[in-house]
C-alpha cells in the first residue's frame, strides 16, 4: 500500500493538468448523462403530478349552457335533428379536432367469465350493485380519436381502429390498464355477465387487443383520472353506441382542440349554434393539451438528449482514454524505474487505476450536488449513474493494460538518460 | 561455484531479415562476490549482456543458470521478481524519480520486501548516513549534483543488500572526484562480499576490478 499511496500522491502533482482534464471531462459527461436520466425519470413518472396542475389550458370542454335542455333532445324530435346538424358541424369543423368525452361504466365480474381471478382491489361498488357484488371499472369511448388526442398508447397488442367502433359480431375489443396485465393477456376473451334470479341482465364478451402503457392517465375538467386499473371499451359494449349517446357525449363534455392556439372557440361555436338556432354552449379549459405537448416536447428532448449523452459519453471516454494513455506513456521512464527497483507491474497498474478512480469519483460530485441543490434529493436510482460513471472510467483504463504489458524495459533504460 | 552462468546465449534485435545479432552463442560466468568489468567497443553488446543478466531483457536462445538453477524469464513480471530477490541496478543517468525525495527514492527498493515500516526507515537512514547524504534526504533529485544523485542511486541499490549490483557506466556522467568516490564505494561493497558487474569502456575503471570480460563485436 505504501507504494500505491506514494505513487498516487506523486501522479496527482506530477500530472495535475491531465488529472484536471480527466476531472472536467468526466464531470461534464456525467452531468449530461445525469440530466438525461432525470429527464427520463420525469417523463416516465411525474408529468401527471408535476405538469397537469400548473399548466395553462389550450383545449376546451363544451357543454350546453342550460343542461336541462338535454331532456328535449329526444330521437325523432325536430330539436334532435337540429342537434345532429350542430354535432356534424362541430365534428367536421376545419378549425379544430373535436371528439366525444368518455363515459365511466361498471363491468359486472364473475370468476367464471375471466381466465384468471381478478383481485378485489380492482373492484368497485356502485348503487346498483345489488345485481352483482363485484364490478370492474370501465371506460367507454366513441371513437379512436380519444386515444390519439390523449396520447394513450399501448405497450402490447394494438390500439383501437375505426372499425372497432362499428357494430361488430362477436366479442368487443378491449384495451386494459397496465395494472391488469398480470391477470390478462392480449388475446384473452372475457365474459361479463350479471344474473339475478336466473335472469341475465347483462352478458357481453370482449377480447383483449392491447395493454395500455404503464402510468397512463387521462384528464377531465375535474382533474386527472387514473386508468391503470380500467377496461377501455367501445361504447357499444354497454349498449351506448347509439347516435343519441354519441350526441350527448359530444354536447356534454365533448372536447375541442383548436389548430390555432389563439382561435376564439366560443365565437366559432356561437356561429354554429346561431346558424341552426340551437342552444348556446359554454366552454371550459381542460389541461390535457399542455400535458401532451410537454410530453411530446420531453420525448423529443429525451431522444435528443439520449443521442447527445451517447455522443458526449463516447467523446469523453475517447478523450479521457487518450489523456490517460498519453499520461502513462509520458510516465514510462518512471514506471521502468519502479520495475527495475522490484515494484510489480500489477501494483503499478493498480496505482494508476486507483488514481483514475479518485479523480473520476471527484467528477461525480457536481452531478450529485446538482441533484441535491435542484431537487433536495438524489432522484434517479443511484446505481444507474454509478454504473455509467465507473463503467466509462474502466473503459478508459483498458488501453493502459496492453500498453504497460508490452513495456520495453531494455529500450527505456537505455533511453532514460537522453 | 559460479553464481551466474550463461551458456550459448544469443540475442538479436529486430525481426526476420532485419534482425541484427548482438550476442551469438555467448558463454559467461560470474562468481559470487566477484568484481567484474565488462568492456568492449560501442555496439559490442555490453549493455545488452548486462540487461540479460539483470532480466531486464530476455535472450533468444541459450541457458541462464543462477546458483546452478536454470531461470526462464517470460515476462516483465518474471524479471521484476528475480531482481527484487537478487539484483540491483545502477545506471549512468541515475534513474531516480524526480518527484520523490532522496529518502523515498531509496525507500522504493524496500517497498516489496517483507520489512516492517520502522525497519525500512532505519535501513534507509543507515545507508544514507553511510553514503554521507543523510542531510539530503528531503531533497528532490533535480536539487542534487551528479555525484549526489549517483550516491542516491547506489544507496537505493544497496539498501536491500542484493547478491549482485549491476552497474552500467556508473561513472559516465560524473566528474573525476565523483568518479573516484563512486568507485571507492563500489570497491567497499565488493570488499563486504557483494558481487559487482560494471559495464565500462574506461580502462582505468576496468583495471580496478578482479576480472575483465571483453566483448568483441557479436
Amino acid at each position: 500500500m505504501s507504494f500505491i499511496l506514494r505513487n498516487i500522491r506523486r501522479m496527482s502533482f506530477a500530472h495535475w493538468k491531465s488529472n484536471l482534464l480527466i476531472f472536467i471531462e468526466m464531470a461534464v459527461c456525467t452531468a449530461i448523462f445525469f440530466i438525461m436520466l432525470h429527464n427520463y425519470t420525469l417523463a416516465q413518472h411525474t408529468y401527471d403530478q408535476k405538469l397537469s396542475g400548473t399548466v395553462r389550458a389550450q383545449r376546451v370542454a363544451i357543454n350546453l349552457q342550460d343542461v336541462t335542455k338535454f331532456g328535449e333532445l329526444l330521437p325523432g324530435s325536430t330539436l334532435y335533428d337540429v342537434a345532429q346538424k350542430v354535432q356534424r358541424d362541430i365534428l367536421e369543423s376545419p378549425d379544430w379536432v373535436a371528439y366525444e368525452t368518455f363515459s365511466l361504466t361498471s363491468i359486472p365480474y364473475s370468476r367464471d367469465g375471466f381466465p384468471t381471478e381478478i383481485p378485489e382491489e380492482f373492484m368497485e361498488e356502485f348503487g346498483y350493485s345489488d345485481f352483482c357484488d363485484t364490478l370492474l371499472r370501465g371506460m367507454l369511448l366513441y371513437s379512436p380519436t380519444y386515444m390519439t388526442q390523449n396520447g394513450l398508447r399501448v405497450s402490447e397488442g394494438r390500439n383501437f381502429e375505426d372499425a372497432d367502433f362499428e357494430e361488430i359480431d362477436g366479442p368487443s375489443p378491449v384495451i386494459i390498464g397496465s395494472e391488469l396485465s398480470p391477470y390478462l393477456n392480449v388475446g384473452d376473451v372475457i365474459t361479463s355477465s350479471n344474473t339475478m334470479d336466473g335472469i341475465n341482465f347483462f352478458d357481453r364478451q370482449a377480447v383483449v387487443i392491447g395493454i395500455l402503457e404503464k402510468d397512463s392517465f387521462t384528464v377531465v375538467q375535474e382533474g386527472d383520472v387514473d386508468i391503470n386499473k380500467t377496461f377501455v371499451l367501445p361504447a357499444a359494449f354497454a349498449d351506448q353506441g347509439g347516435s343519441e349517446f354519441r350526441l350527448q357525449a359530444l354536447l356534454s363534455g365533448g372536447v375541442i382542440v383548436p389548430h390555432d392556439k389563439n382561435l376564439d372557440i366560443q365565437d366559432k361555436l356561437n356561429q354554429i349554434t346561431a346558424k341552426y338556432g340551437f342552444y348556446p354552449f359554454s366552454i371550459q379549459p381542460v389541461n390535457m393539451n399542455e400535458v401532451i405537448d410537454a410530453t411530446i416536447v420531453s420525448q423529443k428532448n429525451l431522444v435528443l438528449l439520449s443521442v447527445l449523452a451517447i455522443l458526449t459519453s463516447s467523446l469523453a471516454i475517447l478523450s479521457v482514454g487518450t489523456v490517460l494513455l498519453r499520461r502513462t506513456r509520458k510516465d514510462t521512464p518512471n514506471i521502468c524505474i519502479f520495475l527495475m527497483s522490484g515494484i510489480p507491474l500489477g501494483k503499478i497498474m493498480t496505482s494508476i487505476l486507483i488514481d483514475l478512480l479518485f479523480w473520476g469519483s471527484l467528477a461525480l460530485l457536481p452531478s450529485l450536488m446538482l441533484s441535491w441543490t435542484e431537487y433536495r434529493a438524489f432522484l434517479i436510482p443511484m446505481w444507474q449513474l454509478l454504473l455509467f460513471h465507473y463503467g466509462a472510467l474502466l473503459i478508459t483504463y483498458i488501453p493502459i493494460i496492453p500498453t504497460l504489458g508490452r513495456i520495453n524495459l531494455d529500450y527505456n533504460i537505455r533511453a532514460g538518460g537522453e | 561455484m559460479a553464481l551466474i552462468q550463461l551458456e550459448k546465449l544469443s540475442k538479436s534485435y529486430g525481426r526476420g531479415n532485419k534482425a541484427v545479432p548482438v550476442l551469438i552463442n555467448l558463454d559467461f560466468t560470474f562468481n559470487a562476490g566477484e568484481m567484474l568489468a565488462i568492456t568492449g567497443k560501442s555496439g559490442s553488446g555490453k549493455t545488452t549482456l548486462l540487461n540479460l543478466i539483470g532480466a531486464v531483457d530476455f535472450a533468444d536462445s541459450g541457458r541462464y543458470l543462477f546458483n546452478g538453477e536454470e531461470k526462464r524469464f517470460r515476462s516483465v513480471s518474471d524479471g521484476v521478481r528475480f531482481r527484487a530477490k537478487h539484483i540491483s541496478f545502477i545506471v549512468q543517468h541515475f534513474a531516480l524519480i524526480d518527484d520523490f525525495t532522496v529518502y523515498e527514492n531509496v525507500l522504493m527498493s524496500l517497498w516489496e520486501t517483507p520489512t516492517k515500516p520502522h525497519e525500512r526507515k532505519k535501513k534507509v537512514l543507515e545507508v544514507l548516513e553511510r553514503l554521507e547524504i543523510l542531510d539530503l534526504k528531503d531533497k528532490y533529485p533535480p536539487q542534487l549534483s551528479g555525484g549526489e544523485k549517483q550516491r542516491t542511486a547506489i544507496a537505493r541499490a544497496i539498501v536491500r543488500k542484493p547478491a549482485i549490483i549491476l552497474a552500467d557506466e556508473p561513472t559516465g556522467a560524473l566528474d573525476a572526484a565523483a568518479e573516484k568516490n563512486t568507485m571507492d564505494i563500489l570497491k567497499e561493497l565488493h570488499a563486504e562480499g557483494t558481487g559487482i558487474i560494471i559495464v565500462t569502456h574506461d580502462p582505468e575503471i576496468a583495471a580496478q576490478c578482479d576480472r575483465v570480460f571483453e566483448l568483441s563485436k557479436g
